[in-house]
């Protein structure tokens, strides 16, 4: 069987044409720490999780094992994340902070540490209703200590 | 030295069983008489020594009282604090938790063919509900889902469209373990994020058995599945002699990393015709390999891939578009090799806006069996847009163009517009 080349020649230039924007597409370039690679990173995992349930083909089953892969990618990063900023050379980008601001990174340091232990218990016991709740949590407490701090995320 | 012990007696009175009381008071008021007698000061040295043990003895007993009266630190009952999710109800008084969901979707199409002018519809006919439990048990985690669509019989377009609920899911996961009805394990694991599926679409819900094997990045599955025959007879009607002993074997293994995801799969199968045709018994063995899978690029977007070969395809493949083989007259079974894959890429052109472009093309060898009016191939080209609007809704658009072929050389060519609207709660 041959394939209508008819057919074929605009579909391909089409998927060139797409291929070529998303080649091309602006990205903006800017100083970053780890936390914004960090951020990066979560941002796509986040944009996975949202998205598995549109997936065309899946089952619940196989929804949720996406599910749990992507929350336990999300748990590690995070944890990672955590244990750096034990490290007063990392904290906060690197940016000097007031001893206020200081005592404010601990406390949510701390929040987060103990956010993420809870997340990485879920995903091994595999609560995936409870996955993305807790992840919103985690995310505003990376979101409140990035706008008190001024860290610029990407 | 009396006056103490006579103190110390009173004060521990309470606490002494009544014959050591009375042994305490004995001595008391023998010490009285040797204190009136000092020329017996051996008696009294060796009374004293007697008055020391009994000391000893007294706190002995003192202590042990004591510890008698401590009162076990009783744990509290650590119940645990009821979690909120997404359509969760915490059954709490059977360590079970149930979780409701599902999806309403309203597609509309219009579809242009070769000998028609054109047709309108809509339906909501990909609307489902299920439900989740999860329970701990002694051994693992216990999950079980029931899943239902309104794909079953169609209601009537004049009046009220009451379309019937069918099965879609229905299974219970036990750790690795997984019983009952659910996509089957030999499915492309990278269908196209078309809003129709494509042609080639390897995709079957049936009954199983699965085993599934976790490791670091990479996972192995096995599964017995429901077998069902499926054969075109010289007619060129589809033969299902339901006579099958033997059920489908499954294997996959699958690998995923920052790179995307890779899948093989191989299948092996028994067909069987016991009678059902011309009075006789034939059996034939078939088998199936398949690839599958996706790339990601730049961040968000993805290219996704699947190919599947076999002469024991059949009705895996493109919702049994053909047959796995022809029986002849004679009752005699004969196994047909098919291909079909797909390519398709997905582009995000932000977070909440994206396109899909796909192709897919299938095809089979028939033999002098089958009449002219058997399927021989099929291709399919698709584009769409789709939007989300709100989280866990999605507007799109989608045309595709679709050519089909027969053995006898007849082809058509069919083309839709679609339009779909869906929220998952």
């Amino acid at each position: 069987m041959k394939i209508d080349k008819a057919l074929l020649l605009p579909f391909l230039l089409l998927l060139s044409a797409v291929f070529i924007t998303s080649c091309v597409s602006p990205v903006k370039k800017q100083e970053t720490c780890e936390a914004t690679d960090h951020s990066k990173k979560l941002r796509i995992l986040l944009h996975k999780l949202d998205t598995v349930v549109f997936e065309p083909t899946y089952s619940e089953l196989e929804r949720d094992a996406y599910k749990i892969r992507y929350a336990g990618e999300i748990s590690k990063i995070v944890e990672d994340m955590v244990n750096r900023q034990q490290d007063k050379k990392v904290k906060a980008c690197g940016l000097s902070l007031s001893s206020q601001q200081e005592q404010l990174f601990d406390q949510l340091s701390a929040q987060l540490q103990v956010q993420v232990q809870q997340l990485i218990g879920q995903v091994n016991e595999q609560q995936t209703e409870f996955i993305k709740p807790q992840i919103n949590r985690i995310n505003q407490t990376c979101t409140s200590c990035h706008q008190q701090l001024g860290i610029i995320t990407p | 030295m009396s006056n103490f012990v006579s103190n110390k007696s009173s004060a521990l009175c309470f606490k002494l069983s009544g014959c050591e009381l009375l042994m305490v008071s004995c001595l008391a008021l023998m010490s009285l008489p040797i204190q009136a007698a000092p020329e017996i000061s051996d008696e009294l040295k060796q009374l004293r020594a007697q008055m020391q043990m009994m000391m000893k003895r007294i706190e002995e007993l003192e202590k042990q009282q004591t510890e008698k009266q401590v009162i076990p630190v009783v744990q509290a009952t650590v119940t645990e604090e009821p979690k909120k999710g997404k359509g969760v109800i915490d059954l709490m008084s059977d360590n079970t938790t149930l979780t409701v969901g599902g999806r309403i979707q309203m597609n509309t199409y219009y579809d242009w063919k070769e000998s028609k002018q054109g047709h309108l519809a809509y339906n909501v006919r990909d609307t489902r509900f299920w439900l989740k439990t999860r329970t701990k048990t002694d051994y693992g985690l216990l999950s079980a889902t029931l899943e239902l669509d309104l794909a079953g019989t169609a209601g009537n377009e004049r009046t009220s469209n009451s379309h019937n609920p069918r099965l879609r899911h229905a299974y219970v996961q036990l750790g690795k373990i997984t019983l009952g009805q659910t996509n089957s394990l030999f499915n492309s694991i990278a269908a196209p994020d078309t809003i129709t599926a494509p042609i080639d679409d390897v995709f079957v819900r049936q009954p199983q058995m699965r085993w599934t094997e976790y490791f670091e990045g990479s996972q192995f599955a096995i599964s017995l599945e429901q077998p069902e025959t499926t054969l075109t007879d010289s007619s060129g009607k589809r033969v299902t002699p339901g006579t099958d002993r033997f059920p489908d074997l499954v294997t996959r293994f699958t690998w995923h990393g920052d790179w995307g995801e890779a899948s093989v799969a191989a299948m092996g199968r028994e067909f069987r015709n016991d009678g059902v045709v011309a009075g006789v018994t034939d059996e034939a063995y078939g088998g199936a390999l398949s690839l599958s899978g996706k790339f990601l690029f730049f961040d968000y977007d993805d290219l996704r891939y699947g190919i599947a070969y076999g002469n024991g395809l059949g009705r895996y493949m493109a919702g049994n578009y053909f047959n796995a083989g022809s029986i002849d007259d004679q009752g005699q079974i004969h196994l047909l090799p098919a291909i079909g894959g797909h390519i398709a890429y997905r582009h995000w052109w932000n977070e909440s806006l994206r396109t899909s472009l796909a192709f897919a093309h299938i095809q089979t060898d028939n033999d002098d069996v089958v009449p002219d009016t058997t399927n021989k191939l099929g291709q399919f080209y698709t584009a769409n847009l789709i939007w989300i609007p709100v989280k866990n809704g999605q507007l799109g658009v989608e045309y595709y163009y679709q050519r089909k072929k027969v053995q006898g050389g007849l082809s058509t060519d069919s083309s839709r517009l679609l339009f779909k609207a869906s929220y998952e709660f």
